[in-house]
């Protein structure tokens, strides 16, 4: 009787429903990803929290990105997506309920949150519009609940409403309420009501835009999330799932009060015992039938090459360079951010030189280090210089990073270090205090600020010293739109012994196809203590030998007899067809990460990719 | 109904404390019996040696010293009216508003003193030297706009141009480029300190020159077909009805070593002067060489055109070789007609490159920066302010500098103040500093702009850019700004009488009946 009686109870399937999600976003989604993707950031800062007050819609943002911060712990990240998609289901579902004993309530509950499901499923996705549209219907529901007579009032006071969550949601919150006055209420002053909503939302945005808001006439009506979402690396649009998701509670509403005759149950006429058997069977069906649909959902909607792609960057950030190059295989489409992480793990690994080619270079020598000044390049490109040692570079990069996404960590963290690297201590104290407004980072503030004018203390981490020993004391102007390949003989100039540095140079001189230049640095990898020549630069002198047979060039190193073995056989292949194009498949298989595939037909002059 | 009356005891007794508590804060005594620790207490900000205005907002600080409980007596001589004790628990002093801004109204010319006592972990009081600070007789203007940026150089988001009202805390937005998709916006400039007569450029998206007058906002292209860019760094003349800009091809390197951070360089740049009546740009062969003419600012009485010169742009290589003159044209604006350039100050007998010429408003003063190349001296640690005296030509460091960059500097329409923007305070983050002027030309030590929370600058990361000092509020609405940001520019014409461009190198118009 018990387990009926549970069994019974909505409650007992939304538990199962949570729970399905929760190991979902745990399991699968990862929502320590989704931290790393949007790098959010909440510090208990006047400066900070004014921010979000100076808009409408920007009490929600702060409110989320208060929670938003915790999903560094997936653990919290899943329970919070969770609770909020069940939190959005059962709203729903309590007001069908209250509109009527409806046949399939909680599958018409459902419906909104599918495409929502569908929305959320992406790592780009603004959370902040599931936390708003939340509220809104809590709102909603307020509204519904309210009795008549302060209805006057509460209309009115939604000037709060549309402070908190700005003029889309608002929008939102305004249809729902107008509709649900005019179709389901029974009050003689309904039409006033429904005016009155339809007015305010005309009226207060327009006064909130002409006296008390710093913003633009198209946000205060329609704004949903902050610009920089529009932007990379988010490039949020607003798509068919994203209106669906929004309309369909509106539709929802409607089909509620179009027909009802048809899906209402004839609750009088039903004898209890009856009655309360098809409930258990309609409940107990329609669960089944929203979990499995949200399987398929995120089954369907989930992109994993998205995740993966993410995933590269996480493990690029925190160092593990062989799980990053493991994961590679994986990523079916070419991403310049992934072939950009992918050379710093094949440095890493020590296998820059031998294994440069075995992932497309598609993009050639830019790839390396990414366009400097575009949005996207800020942090990558001051992940890599931080590597290279070039740290004034790294840190010009990256408060370019801070400037373009606003607070964050990753970048706040950056510029805490390189200076102290620099000795920058005031500066570098200045980001810990502010750093240690957040919840998140003080363990990590702690253990820098002790470095905070401790140089005996600064000696003992390697890092550090290792940085300082590469940091250019010469100035020269750091490359910038011109030829990387400056920068990087400019670090060598400074410390010979610099080997990410030499080998981005070679590396770079491989992809710009300047072999002559190449020629020039042989005898450096005798003294860097290379046993060998790497393999690729094996392939280039063979082709050196080939493209400039009158050039004489000393090797310290003689050519691995495999590898002229197998440049005999690549130009047989080869001088076997009419032209290489024709000769590229029968080049591909055999050939396909050597430097000799890429100069014939990866190189982007040959590909003229953009 | 004994449970009532305890309850009413008991509040009764919590309001008394309260009441003592806060009495104590207030106007508590002063400890009788202290130790004197014969230095200055260590307050930051430096509040400390310094002449302030009488308008200014309270001077909150932070006592950077180990205790227990402080006490601090504010004062100006001994009568009790003159005089705020504070008794604070933490190290933060916050000077209430009012009590503070009558004693300093009233007590213009006289010294303002501080006393701080300390209580040590022995529950012994101890004082420091009295800290000795002037109330100046001059107001300062009594507002400052300026732009907040971030620290990126090139990359930008969200900015703005701000004003502050230094007679107390309130800060509030002239503009942002939250309206207009995040564009850049820069060189707000105003003519004669008038609130009500300023402008602004916008670029990228909505690009143009914000025109504000007497309430009404116009939008201006100033870029024509010749003139190498839209206009640049601005002088409003004294009339009100004339704007010289320079014109300029910027670009930007950025230094490798720690110490230095951006070096900005023209390739080419020229003067101009708009016309606001006539929507017309003008040049002259002499402020369109091939030399790099820059940074305009016209004496008070608009007769002359100060601006920076350097030698023709060769390689951004060598930045030590950029060096700029300071240089004068005079210009007749009703009969649109240029004198001749004469060097006031050149780089050859200073040494250092001269920028941001700035002429007192009573004309005895001239201000600049010189750092050791280059003209956009926020960036470079080596710049440092400088006063030209008009009558004598004699040209002076002043002692207000210190190891980092000091630029951007504005003066009060009074000429007894001036503001600037100095990254003394950590190296990186620019920040606003006060400083007065006497009669003979005496500079006295800056003050950092005050805040209501004096560790405000601690964690704050924005930029204080291009401060400038205005006797009120600018007070046409964001909506009138908005609404001529969002149209389309008005198109100015080239000056028809010119026969030379401004694309630099003075180039001679063809065709001009065609155009």
């Amino acid at each position: 009787m018990r387990l009926k009686g549970i069994t019974r109870n909505p409650n007992f399937y939304f538990l199962f429903f949570f729970l399905f999600l929760f190991f979902y976003y745990l399991l699968v989604f990862n929502s320590s990803l989704y931290y790393h993707h949007h790098q959010p950031i909440f510090l208990f800062d006047k400066t900070f929290l004014k921010e979000f007050l100076l808009y409408p819609g920007g009490p929600a943002e702060l409110i989320t990105q208060f929670f938003l911060q915790f999903f560094y712990f997936n653990l919290f990240g899943a329970f919070f997506i969770s609770a909020l998609s069940l939190s959005i289901l059962i709203i729903i579902y309590k007001f069908i309920k209250k509109i009527g004993n409806f046949k399939y309530s909680l599958i018409l509950s459902f419906l909104p949150v599918c495409f929502l499901l569908i929305i959320q499923n992406d790592y780009d996705f603004p959370l902040v519009i599931t936390v708003k549209y939340l509220f809104a219907l809590f709102f909603f529901l307020a509204y519904i609940k309210i009795p008549e007579r302060y209805k006057v009032f509460f209309i009115p006071l939604s000037c709060l409403i549309y402070y908190i969550l700005g003029g889309w949601i608002y929008l939102f919150y305004i249809v729902i309420c107008t509709l649900h006055e005019l179709l389901f209420s029974e009050s003689s002053r309904k039409y006033i009501y429904a005016g009155l909503n339809s007015l305010v939302y005309f009226i207060y945005p327009y006064i909130a835009v002409r006296y008390l808001f710093m913003i633009s006439l198209k946000e205060a009506y329609l704004y949903i999330v902050p610009l920089g979402f529009y932007r990379w690396p988010f490039n949020f649009k607003y798509n068919l799932y994203f209106y669906l998701f929004f309309l369909s509670f509106p539709e929802l509403q409607i089909a509620l009060f179009v027909y009802p005759k048809n899906i209402k149950v004839n609750v009088k006429k039903v004898k209890k015992q009856k009655k309360l058997q098809a409930r258990f069977h309609n409940i107990s069906a329609q669960s089944i039938f929203i979990i499995l649909a949200a399987v398929l959902i995120l089954t369907f909607s989930f992109d994993r090459q998205e995740k993966k792609t993410i995933q590269i960057d996480y493990l690029a950030e925190q160092g593990r360079w062989e799980e990053l190059l493991n994961l590679t295989p994986e990523i079916e489409e070419y991403d310049v951010l992934v072939n950009f992480n992918v050379n710093r793990a094949l440095y890493h690994t020590g296998q820059l030189l031998d294994n440069l080619f075995g992932y497309p270079q598609m993009t050639g020598a830019d790839v390396l280090f990414l366009e400097n000044f575009s949005r996207q390049a800020a942090i990558p490109t001051s992940d890599l210089y931080f590597d290279l040692g070039h740290i004034k570079a790294a840190q010009v990069m990256a408060y370019e990073g801070h400037t373009h996404l606003g607070y964050n960590p990753r970048m706040l963290k950056r510029i805490v270090v390189t200076n102290i690297i620099n000795e920058k201590f005031v500066v570098a104290k200045k980001f810990l205090d502010l750093l240690n407004k957040s919840i998140l980072h003080k363990k990590w503030v702690k253990y820098y600020r002790n470095y905070l004018f401790n140089e005996s203390l600064i000696k003992s981490d390697s890092l550090i010293q290792l940085k300082r020993k590469l940091i250019p004391k010469v100035d020269f102007f750091i490359a910038i739109g011109e030829r990387s390949d400056k920068d990087l003989i400019e670090l060598l100039k400074e410390n010979e012994n610099n080997k990410m540095a030499f080998e981005y140079l070679m590396a770079y001189y491989l992809l710009e196809f300047w072999l002559e230049d190449l020629l020039e640095y042989l005898g450096q990898f005798k003294e860097l203590g290379y046993g060998k020549y790497p393999r690729h630069i094996e392939e280039a002198i063979l082709v050196s030998r080939f493209a400039y047979p009158s050039k004489n060039f000393k090797v310290d190193y003689s050519i691995n007899q495999q590898t002229i073995e197998r440049f005999e056989q690549f130009n047989s292949i080869l001088s076997g067809f009419e032209n290489k194009e024709k000769a590229k498949e029968a080049l591909e298989k055999g050939f396909y990460h050597t430097y000799w595939y890429y100069a014939l037909y990866i190189k982007p002059e040959e590909t003229n990719l953009e | 109904m004994r449970v009532f009356y305890k309850s009413i005891t008991h509040v009764f007794f919590e309001i008394i404390i309260l009441i003592i508590l806060c009495l104590q804060n207030c106007s508590g005594l002063i400890p009788g019996d202290y130790t004197t620790i014969d230095r200055l207490p260590n307050i930051d900000p430096d509040y400390t040696g310094i002449t302030i205005p009488p308008n200014i907002a309270p001077l909150n600080f932070k006592i950077n010293e180990e205790g227990t409980e402080f006490y601090v007596d504010i004062y100006v001589n001994n009568k009790d009216s003159d005089r705020i004790r504070l008794n604070a628990n933490k190290n933060i002093v916050m000077i209430p508003i009012k009590k503070w801004k009558d004693i300093l109204s009233e007590n213009r010319g006289k010294e303002l003193y501080i006393d701080i006592y300390q209580k040590d972990e022995n529950n012994k009081w101890n004082k420091f030297r009295t800290i000795e600070n002037k109330i100046a007789k001059e107001e300062i203007d009594s507002h400052v706009a300026y732009r907040l940026i971030n620290l990126g150089y090139v990359l930008w988001r969200e900015m703005g141009i701000y004003q502050r009202n230094v007679e107390n805390f309130d800060e509030s937005s002239i503009f942002t480029n939250r309206v207009t998709q995040q564009n850049c916006m820069n060189c707000h400039s105003f003519s004669n300190n008038n609130p009500k007569t300023m402008m602004f450029h916008m670029r990228d998206k909505y690009g143009g020159t914000m025109l504000i007058k007497n309430g009404g906002v116009d939008k201006v292209n100033t870029a024509t077909e010749y003139t190498m860019s839209a206009g640049v760094y601005p002088a409003w003349h004294p009339d009100g009805n004339h704007i010289a800009f320079s014109v300029n091809k910027v670009g930007q390197s950025f230094h490798a070593e720690k110490d230095k951070s951006i070096y900005v360089w023209d390739k080419a740049s020229d003067l101009i002067i708009y016309d606001i009546q006539k929507n017309t740009v003008t040049t002259s062969p002499k402020v369109s060489t091939k030399r790099t003419e820059n940074l305009p600012n016209w004496s008070p009485d608009g007769k002359y055109l100060y601006f920076c010169s350097g030698h023709e742009w060769l390689s951004k290589d060598e930045p030590n070789k950029s060096k700029y003159d300071l240089m004068r044209i005079s210009y007749d604006v009703e009969a649109n007609h240029w004198g001749n350039v004469e060097p006031i100050l050149t780089a050859k007998e200073t040494g250092k490159s001269i920028s941001f010429p700035r002429i007192s408003p009573d004309g005895k003063h001239l201000l600049f920066c010189m750092s050791d190349y280059g003209y956009f001296s926020i960036h470079y640690p080596s710049s440092d302010l400088y006063m030209l005296d008009m009558k004598t030509k004699q040209y002076r460091k002043l002692d207000i500098n210190s190891d980092h960059s000091e630029s951007f500097h504005s003066w009060s329409s009074n000429s007894r103040w001036f503001v600037f923007a100095s990254k003394r305070k950590d190296g990186e983050c620019s920040r606003l500093y006060f400083s007065y002027v006497d009669t003979l030309g005496n500079v006295y030590k800056p003050f950092l702009m005050p805040q209501k929370d004096p560790t405000f600058y601690d964690t704050y990361i924005m930029n204080y850019n291009v401060p400038e000092l205005i006797d009120g509020p600018v007070t046409v609405s964001h909506w009138n700004i908005m609404q001529a940001a969002l149209e389309e520019p008005i198109q100015s014409k080239f000056d028809s009488t010119v026969d030379i461009d401004a694309l630099s190198a003075a180039t001679k118009i063809e065709k001009k009946e065609s155009k």
